[in-house]
């Protein structure tokens, strides 16, 4: 060991590399604690040579020269990249990783070339996953996408029950696994099965670098983290893929002082960084769906559906334009597809209308190419994290919203209809005094169109503290109804309940029902939004709520917006505000 | 604040059973990785779900294992690779055949080495055969190769 140490102290002074280097330290996770030492973020103990590894970078680089000097094969097949780049530095044996038979044939399949960086986007009608996902593709050299393979960060559920699934994701416990699949298993899970939009950046690694990163996941294979939803997760593990290839990149430090990692942030600071090139777009299925059927009427598109679900096909024969019958047949397959994922029907007959749909198809010569237009790249919308303030009719106010996109802010790049907000907190100065106006824990509103193919339900919760004249009231208000788009507007209607407490309402308690209607949609950098609200609190504190808003918002850039709002209310007096301001997104 | 507001609100609905992302129910033959597979999609999965991105797949290292519980093709050399490709891409190659062209008929066209200028009459014969090689609903991978190499 001594020994060691003083060849140690030698390479030390000739090479810039040791154990407090960058890049050793992102090979093993490590990132610096609060109390100014190291703690690895991977909790596997076979992820490190040392049994003090999690924690000593030194002792791990040690032991991990020592064990390659004593048995370089045991330590570079299992640790590859840690072994070439060791070596590079102080060429420690002549051992070289081709000689690693299992290894080789992982390399050989995986025929690593270039990488791309994954994000999927908003699931149907569920703003839950506004939050989106992040994984890397490997493609070979063929370029082929359905030969590519990707890598996925997930935790690994057990768990039926909700409560306990929700409660383990966010406090870590639950191990977690990178994973390295097909990429059209990963096409299946998210364009076809939730119905996501994938945006491909691809990353500006050559061959080689792509090469180590392969080593690398090679190194993580079985390895388990904890967990945890808020910042451990997806996005936050999969950048160490990118760090480890050039340590330079620090993006996993970028998040060194943050709560939370959310996955577009990740892929908008890679763009920051300058690392990623050529993008690409797969619309879900669902938006496959409606380009092909986009230029049809609307008899031919209920025949999509109709042919969907199992009507014969002679009704299509009428049809003389070849390429009308085309696009039918290729959206009623597609259709099938997305409803053999929500009906209960058996295979026999999914089969069955499967292959009389494509024998059809197959006898009509036209062969399109689809233009599937693409949407505004996510890259460029609006970050989650936004200040206001604003000047009103005798107040000032001052609001901090945590995450993440709200109907009030432009939609460019984000599902309409889909809000979501986790933490939004609003302060109001009035004659000098600031208060609290409300202190929003969870608002949700999921207001996604009905038309022929999609049926969905509209839904919104709202949950935390709001201001109601001089109560502050904990409250929880869900509710529950429909969303239609005529022209590019969007008008929705909800049934809603709302039950609030607080020590100064009589029996310190309101529960009412009533409806919240309103009118959303944006032109270009101008966005609207108006909401009528109306509450009958029929039980504990007994009153009448009602309320008219129409917030308008001006996109000034990507990250600034002039918003200029109105509002009549009346909880236990009538009020007018009007107030105008900014918003920030950082 | 978040965590915890999440948790209280996860509290408020009632309990519900999730079905798990069971998505390791891969078969041999058409409409195997798409039906029985319809896991949870009420609101309040919707919301519980925004918790975890989480799998219940135990399979993490997917790309060497090859070795599959389906029938192997006769006509052609058995190659793991090319009979796990068609076996877990039945549905996408069939659609891609009936309309001529596709990503998982590009990929099917590269792993039996089909050059790229010959593609186009490749791909033409399979549209042409469509019938032959899903001549039954119950047509299996193996047989789909089978039917597919004899068109090279």
């Amino acid at each position: 060991m001594k020994k060691i140490l003083a060849l140690f102290g030698l390479f030390c002074f000739l090479n810039a590399f040791d154990y407090s280097s960058k890049e050793w330290l992102v090979l093993l996770h490590y990132k610096k604690t609060i109390f100014g030492g190291y703690e690895s973020l991977i909790d596997d103990k076979n992820f490190f040579i040392s049994k003090d590894g999690k924690t000593s970078p030194k002792d791990e680089f040690l032991s991990s020269i020592n064990l390659i000097k004593k048995n370089p094969k045991q330590f570079a097949c299992k640790f590859p990249l840690r072994y070439e780049t060791l070596n590079k530095y102080f060429h420690l044996s002549n051992f070289n990783i081709h000689q690693c038979p299992k290894l080789n044939k992982f390399l050989k399949a995986l025929n690593p070339n270039k990488a791309v960086i994954m994000f999927a986007s908003t699931n149907l009608n569920s703003p839950s996953s506004m939050f989106g996902h992040t994984l890397i593709r490997i493609d070979t050299p063929s370029n082929q996408e359905y030969l590519s393979n990707a890598v996925n960060y997930a935790a690994h559920v057990t768990d039926t029950n909700g409560i306990l699934f929700a409660f383990k994701g966010i406090f870590g416990f639950y191990k977690a696994y990178y994973s390295l699949l097909p990429y059209y298993e990963k096409l299946k899970e998210y364009s076809d099965k939730d119905s996501r939009n994938l945006w491909g950046y691809q990353l500006t690694f050559n061959k080689d670098e792509v090469r180590k990163m392969s080593l690398h996941i090679w190194e993580l294979k079985d390895i388990y983290s904890d967990y945890y939803f808020f910042k451990e997760n997806c996005a936050y593990n999969i950048l160490y893929l990118i760090d480890v290839v050039r340590p330079s990149i620090n993006s996993v430090g970028y998040y060194k002082n943050s709560l939370t990692v959310i996955p577009l942030d990740t892929i908008k600071l890679l763009y920051k960084k300058g690392i990623l090139s050529k993008f690409s777009y797969t619309p879900s299925l669902i938006g496959q769906i409606e380009t092909i059927a986009n230029p049809l009427n609307n008899q031919q598109k209920k025949l999509i559906v109709k042919i969907a679900n199992g009507k014969d096909l002679n009704e299509i024969n009428d049809i003389n334009n070849t390429n009308t019958k085309a696009r039918i047949l290729d959206a009623s397959v597609r259709y099938l597809e997305f409803l053999s994922k929500k009906k209960n029907f058996t295979k026999k007959e999914y089969t069955k209308r499967f292959l009389k749909i494509l024998k059809k198809r197959s006898r009509i010569k036209f062969t399109p190419h689809y233009k599937y237009k693409t949407p505004y790249n996510p890259l460029f919308t609006h970050n989650s994290k936004r200040i206001s303030v604003f000047k009103g009719n005798g107040f000032s106010e001052f609001g901090l919203r945590l995450s993440y996109h709200q109907l009030d802010d432009n939609s460019d790049g984000y599902k309409k209809g889909a809000s979501l907000s986790f933490g939004d907190f609003l302060f109001r100065d009035k004659n000098k005094k600031i208060k609290i106006q409300k202190l929003g824990l969870i608002e949700i509103k999921s207001l996604a169109k009905r038309d022929i193919f999609l049926h969905p339900i509209s839904w919104k919760v709202n949950f935390g503290l709001y201001r109601e004249e001089k109560n502050l009231v904990l409250k929880l208000n869900p509710g529950g109804g429909f969303t239609k788009k005529i022209k590019n507007s969007y008008f929705y209607t909800l049934i809603q309940t709302d039950v609030g407490f607080n020590h100064n309402l009589n029996k310190n308690y309101e529960l009412g029902s009533g409806i919240e209607a309103g009118i959303f949609g944006n032109y270009k950098k101008y966005t609207y939004y108006f909401s009528s609200n109306y509450i009958n609190y029929f039980s504990g504190d007994k009153h009448k709520k009602y309320n008219l808003k129409l917030i308008n918002n001006f996109k000034l850039s990507n990250q600034k917006a002039l918003v200029l709002s109105f509002k009549r209310e009346k909880i236990y007096h009538f009020n007018n505000e009007i107030k105008l301001g900014l918003y920030f997104y950082f | 604040m978040k965590k915890l507001a999440l948790v209280a609100v996860s509290a408020i609905f009632a309990v519900s059973a999730m079905a798990g992302e069971l998505r390791n129910n891969v078969g041999c033959g058409l409409g195997t990785t798409l039906i029985g597979d319809k896991g949870n999609n009420s609101i309040l999965m919707q919301v519980l779900a925004a918790t975890t991105n989480g799998t219940s797949g135990n399979q993490t290292f997917g790309i060497s294992s090859g070795t599959l519980g389906c029938k192997k093709p006769m006509k052609i050399a058995s190659n793991d690779k090319l009979n796990k490709f068609v076996a877990h891409n039945m549905d996408k190659i069939a659609m891609d055949i009936s309309v001529g062209h596709g990503k998982s008929l590009d990929g099917l066209a590269t792993l039996l080495k089909v050059p790229a200028n010959k593609r186009a009459a490749f791909y033409a014969k399979l549209k042409a055969n469509f019938d032959k090689i899903y001549a039954s609903n119950s047509v299996q991978s193996a047989d789909v190769i089978d039917s597919i190499a004899e068109n090279i």
